[in-house]
């Protein structure tokens, strides 16, 4: 799930910290700022690169401003990039046709939409996204094609066991506002329902130059920026929230499979000592690769798979941890049992190698273009730019670096006790609504 | 002499070079945060006799568990505490080894790599340990149709060696080897000779030269792949079935494929990915966003890599009647072999352009990619040299390749176990 990626972040530029690369990687690579007109930029040059990254990133809700259509932020992005506009090439055709990948998002408080092409694609790309995200326009073809596109989604996030997990949680942990709402809806009929001219509403409110976060990485430098007079400036909207539950709950529901999933309302993105730590924590048990709990289910339970992450969000972060393929109490008591041991101090080599690891697992989780456009992208949307793993500020790596046993024990001591709780079970077939 | 000789040449051209020396090509890259090493030796499947198939990789999975420094860790956790990573895949010629990890330990890491290559542990319990492993890697790739219909066409396609058997070996063959046998295996095939050291990132940050030794352990020489004289079984048919756990059936294709480094490469590179297109465009509902590889459910794969090199196409029945889409995709092969296209090729050309740099965006896929083209002796800029190779095809060209090499595929149907083929 993108969101993963970008929960765990990375660090580029390590310049303030131990590490020997700090030094080898000047910060003229990164130049960020707000652009002409409105709307803030990031831009990550890489001289060794063939591709270039474009993302756009806008705070929007994913149910709508008035939280009446969940997953009109989807099929609004979806739209704009499938219409033409003023008898062009639709931006998702554009990228196509140059060989490129073109990638929508939409989450709860976000929606973006990157766009990775061949280097000398990059001007003409990033042309074609602003011009067609900077001044909205939905053609009746391209808001079918969206619809489509959104039903695909919708009938494949059903099957998606972590999706479907997060979503049951995300309506746990949160009572009201856009994260009680599944970002994608997991039926077509919602997504049919929802109008055209909502979505066009919808998109002339999020998709503004001042509501824009442009990221772009690899082949790409500052010169390529839009200048001003493309589209209407329009309003930035603040980061948004959504209202906590006031106490953790236990759920049951029907799944395509039998699983468990876990939620601790953690520290908010300003936190960063504190995000990092909960990241670190996130990465030694859940990792699906390398976590400790992951290996743990796998060598007992090898039909059963564990993964989690913290999810860096404004305020407050979340962390989640899901097992699919499995509900029983051995797997409760080794994911509960592990995420509780944590609040004691870990011994120090082996914390120390923990920290290794989780530092390496961050850069190479966000070395592609993409993965760099993205992580400024949600950083910055989520309303610490500076805290990006990557930016030349160094910050991610400097909490990363800051981490020590003690610390980490007193966050998950603080944050890590009586979870939200969902138990799926595998529901019969025919009872299945997509 | 010739070595030290050879490595200076590689560094400064970064070339491929004689077929007994070490070779060693270099993609530093200042802005990147790791570093990456591949390590390519000549001792992958076709060095393995029939007797001997999973030895290969039993040998490369003890090199993994080995234990290494003062702590007497396996080599893989070992390396994880520094903060990187140590993996392998074996291939139809060699096994290659791929370490990456944080500049600043990533010198420790290389050197517990060449302590492991000094003394690899291949004792009773270490080789045991790497059967269990090796077994649950086959039972993962069992589970995937496409991984199975490939595993059954390269069986048909190598007819002189052993490299197109299971990489991974059989549970009942790797039960069978003991320590003389890998201890053998490891003498007659890790060799420095026609190794291939691949060096990308963040170069400039580590605090040495650590490349020109990293091999020391291993004598000089180059490994002979073993020579097998088996004769064709007869057979009129060229498709190949098999039964597995899966829901829906496969069906996989293979094609010769020309070898890197020829003048069909970019032609290929082209007609590949314009395959890919089509049998999307045919089989699947159209997309305003780019679907995931593990979305698409059709595809081509030109394993360039492979010698001799081949084409895959794979078409996943989940969509649809696979024979359906397959047929599509056997017209158009048709008609591109025996008619020149007209108008502009830009399009197709773009795509195997994007397709091609977009295998260049991690370390891993980069280190490979410099070690495949010194291994077919592709000299310097590599990924430049093949995008204006990818502009330079002409319509002839196209038509050349389609004709030459997309003729009579063998195809494997790998079928849900309930399912009758008839």
């Amino acid at each position: 799930m993108r969101i993963a990626r970008l929960a765990f972040g990375a660090c580029i530029a390590m310049c303030a910290l131990a590490l020997p690369c700090a030094a080898q990687t000047p910060a003229s690579f990164q130049q960020s700022g707000m652009l002409t007109g409105g709307g803030r930029y990031v831009v990550r040059h890489d001289p060794a690169s063939l591709v270039a990254a474009i993302d756009l990133w806008f705070r929007a809700p994913g149910a709508g401003y008035d939280l009446q259509y969940p997953g009109i932020s989807r099929l609004a992005v979806t739209a704009i990039a499938a219409s033409s506009v003023e008898h062009g090439t639709p931006v998702s055709e554009l990228v196509r046709r140059y060989g490129g990948t073109l990638t929508i998002e939409a989450y709860p408080d976000i929606v973006m939409i990157g766009a990775s092409v061949p280097a000398n694609r990059a001007a003409s790309v990033l042309r074609a996204l602003t011009t067609a995200f900077f001044s909205p326009q939905i053609t009746t073809s391209g808001f079918k094609a969206a619809q489509r596109d959104a039903a695909v989604a919708a009938a494949e996030s059903a099957f998606e066991p972590a999706r479907v997990m997060q979503d049951a949680l995300f309506a746990e942990v949160f009572t009201a506002g856009p994260a009680h709402y599944p970002a994608t809806p997991s039926t077509v009929a919602d997504l049919t329902k929802i109008p055209q001219d909502a979505v066009s509403a919808f998109a002339t409110r999020a998709f503004s130059r001042a509501n824009a976060v442009l990221t772009l990485a690899g082949a790409v430098d500052a010169s390529m920026l839009p200048r001003a007079g493309v589209g209407a400036s329009g309003t930035a909207s603040p980061p948004i929230d959504s209202t906590v539950a006031t106490a953790p709950s236990q759920t049951t529901k029907n799944g395509s499979e039998p699983g468990l999933g876990y939620a601790w309302i953690g520290p908010p993105i300003l936190d960063a000592k504190a995000a990092t730590a909960m990241d670190f924590i996130a990465d030694y048990l859940f990792d699906p690769d390398h976590g400790t709990v992951a290996a743990a289910v796998a060598h007992d339970t090898p039909d059963a798979y564990v993964e989690g992450q913290f999810i860096t969000l404004h305020d407050p972060g979340v962390l989640l941890a899901s097992v699919s393929g499995g509900s029983s109490q051995v797997l409760e008591r080794q994911v509960l049992g592990a995420v509780a041991a944590m609040q004691q101090p870990m011994n120090a080599q082996r914390f120390e190698a923990a920290r290794a690891a989780f530092e390496y697992h961050i850069l190479r989780q966000t070395q592609r273009p993409s993965e760099r456009a993205d992580v400024f992208g949600w950083y910055t949307v989520e309303g610490n730019p500076a805290y990006a793993p990557g930016d030349a500020s160094g910050t991610y790596l400097q909490a990363a670096e800051s981490l020590d046993p003690q610390y980490v024990a007193s966050i998950a001591r603080k944050y890590l006790s009586g979870p939200f709780t969902v138990k799926l079970f595998a529901a019969p077939s025919k009872g299945r609504a997509a | 002499m010739i070595r030290l000789s050879a490595l200076v040449f590689a560094l400064l051209f970064g070339a491929a070079l004689p077929a007994s020396a070490l070779t060693i090509v270099r993609q530093p890259d200042p802005a990147a945060n790791l570093v990456g090493t591949e390590v390519v030796l000549r001792a992958g499947l076709d060095r393995q006799t029939p007797a001997q198939n999973g030895l290969s990789a039993l040998v490369a999975q003890a090199i993994l568990q080995t234990p290494v420094g003062s702590s007497k860790q396996p080599l893989e956790s070992a390396v994880a505490a520094l903060g990187g990573s140590v993996t392998y895949a074996i291939e139809p010629r060699s096994v290659r080894f791929y370490l990456e990890g944080v500049p600043k330990t990533f010198d420790q890491a290389l050197a517990l790599f060449r302590q492991a290559l000094g003394s690899p542990d291949f004792s009773y319990r270490s080789l045991a340990a790497a059967r269990t492993a090796l077994n649950e890697r086959s039972r993962q790739n069992d589970r995937l149709a496409l991984n199975v219909g490939i595993a059954m066409l390269n069986r048909a396609f190598y007819q002189n060696s052993d490299a197109g058997m299971p990489a991974y070996g059989l549970p009942a063959t790797l039960a069978n080897f003991d320590t003389a046998d890998a201890s053998r295996f490891f003498a007659d095939h890790y060799r420095r000779g026609e190794a291939v050291i691949s060096a990308v990132g963040n170069l400039g940050a580590l605090s040495g030269e650590p490349y020109a030794t990293l091999l020391d352990a291993l004598p000089q020489g180059a490994s002979q792949a073993v020579a097998l004289h088996e004769p064709s079984l007869p057979s009129t048919t060229r498709e190949l079935i098999a039964r597995r756990d899966i829901p829906v059936p496969w069906l996989v294709a293979q094609y010769p494929a020309p070898k890197l480094g020829t003048r069909d490469f970019a032609a290929m590179l082209v007609l590949s990915s314009f395959l890919e297109r089509t049998l999307g465009d045919v089989a699947q509902v159209p997309s305003v966003a780019t679907r995931s590889f593990a979305q698409r459910g059709v595809g081509a794969l030109y394993n360039f890599d492979a010698q001799p090199a081949n084409v895959i196409v794979y078409v996943d029945g989940g969509l649809g009647d696979p024979s359906r889409t397959f047929a599509t995709a056997l017209t158009i092969v048709n008609v591109l072999g025996h008619a020149k296209l007209g108008g502009d090729l830009s399009e197709m050309k773009a795509l195997a352009i994007g397709q091609f740099v977009d295998q260049t965006t991690t370390l891993e896929s980069k280190a490979w990619l410099g070690g495949v083209f010194a291994e077919a002796a592709v000299p310097g800029d590599y990924a430049g040299a093949t995008l204006k190779q990818i502009e330079s095809v002409t319509a002839a060209d196209l038509q050349h390749v389609a004709a030459k090499y997309l003729g009579a595929p063998t195809i494997a149907l790998v079928l849900p176990r309930a399912q009758r083929t008839q």
